[in-house]
């Protein structure tokens, strides 16, 4: 849209594996360890599924503008101008992108208000809690993650904040220490 | 996004954010001009379950792209994001 008006355009991704790199495979397959050339074929292959899906709806529609038709439509969809990451670098890492010009802006926060006081009353309980949120993702089972939260944070020896957005986990306190 | 926007209209900047539909009042109860973006976005995450990504996006495009084409006159940048 904004080639049609002709202004510039930015995307903002929320974490580094949306941005195709040799270092990671697309979010897809997120959970496996793949090396750099594993991971380029999967970024194509992925590619190829993108522009076959959504690439006829996307072109009829840049037709309809008088823009000329895009041969890549994940490329077109997730890589074209500024790209932001929007993303705490310490979770980010260092990582080195298959497109240019990512600009790492750090998390973008809104100012919420104060804090529930039940979550308040944990925060000063004890040592600062980690937080993990789930935002608008949806899974399969919520019980399953609530499970797998309560036990990662567990081995890691942390407190732990979980928001648990739309993921439909159990909310409460599962033990104050 | 809505963090975005309220920076932009803290620095004397005017900006819309274009989103699904049921994210309307949320914006708006941040004193911010909303224009719906596409359907809603729940119902976008809950169809993943069951469907193919791609095949739940591509229902969308028709959406987004009129959505955005009202949203987008008189624009002077525009910040996307697939939030």
């Amino acid at each position: 849209m904004a080639e049609f008006r002709g202004i510039p355009y930015s995307f903002m991704h929320p974490a580094h594996v949306f941005i195709r790199s040799d270092q990671h495979p697309p979010v897809t397959e997120a959970n496996q360890e793949m090396g750099p050339a594993a991971n380029r074929a999967a970024w194509a292959a992925r590619e190829s599924d993108w522009t076959r899906g959504l690439g006829p709806a996307l072109n009829g529609w840049r037709e309809r503008l008088n823009l000329r038709p895009v041969a890549e439509a994940q490329d077109h969809a997730l890589h074209s101008g500024q790209l932001l990451l929007a993303c705490e670098q310490m979770l980010a890492g260092n990582p080195c992108f298959a497109v240019p010009g990512v600009k790492v802006t750090g998390a973008w926060y809104l100012d919420q208000g104060t804090l529930p006081p039940e979550i308040e009353g944990f925060c000063r309980m004890g040592e600062s809690p980690l937080f993990v949120g789930f935002g608008s993702m949806r899974f399969r089972s919520a019980d399953e993650l609530s499970d797998l939260m309560i036990e990662a944070a567990t081995m890691a020896e942390v407190r732990c904040v979980i928001g648990a957005g739309w993921s439909e986990m159990p909310v409460g306190l599962v033990n104050s220490n | 996004m809505l963090a975005l926007a309220l920076d932009l209209r803290r620095r004397g900047h005017s900006a819309t954010v274009a989103a699904p539909a049921n994210f309307k009042a949320m914006v708006e109860s941040y004193g911010l001009p909303f224009s719906p973006a596409s359907a809603s976005y729940e119902r976008f995450t809950e169809e993943m379950r069951t469907r193919p990504f791609l095949e739940v996006l591509r229902d969308q495009i028709d959406a987004q792209f009129a959505g955005l084409l009202d949203a987008s006159v008189k624009t002077d940048v525009i910040v996307d994001s697939m939030l």
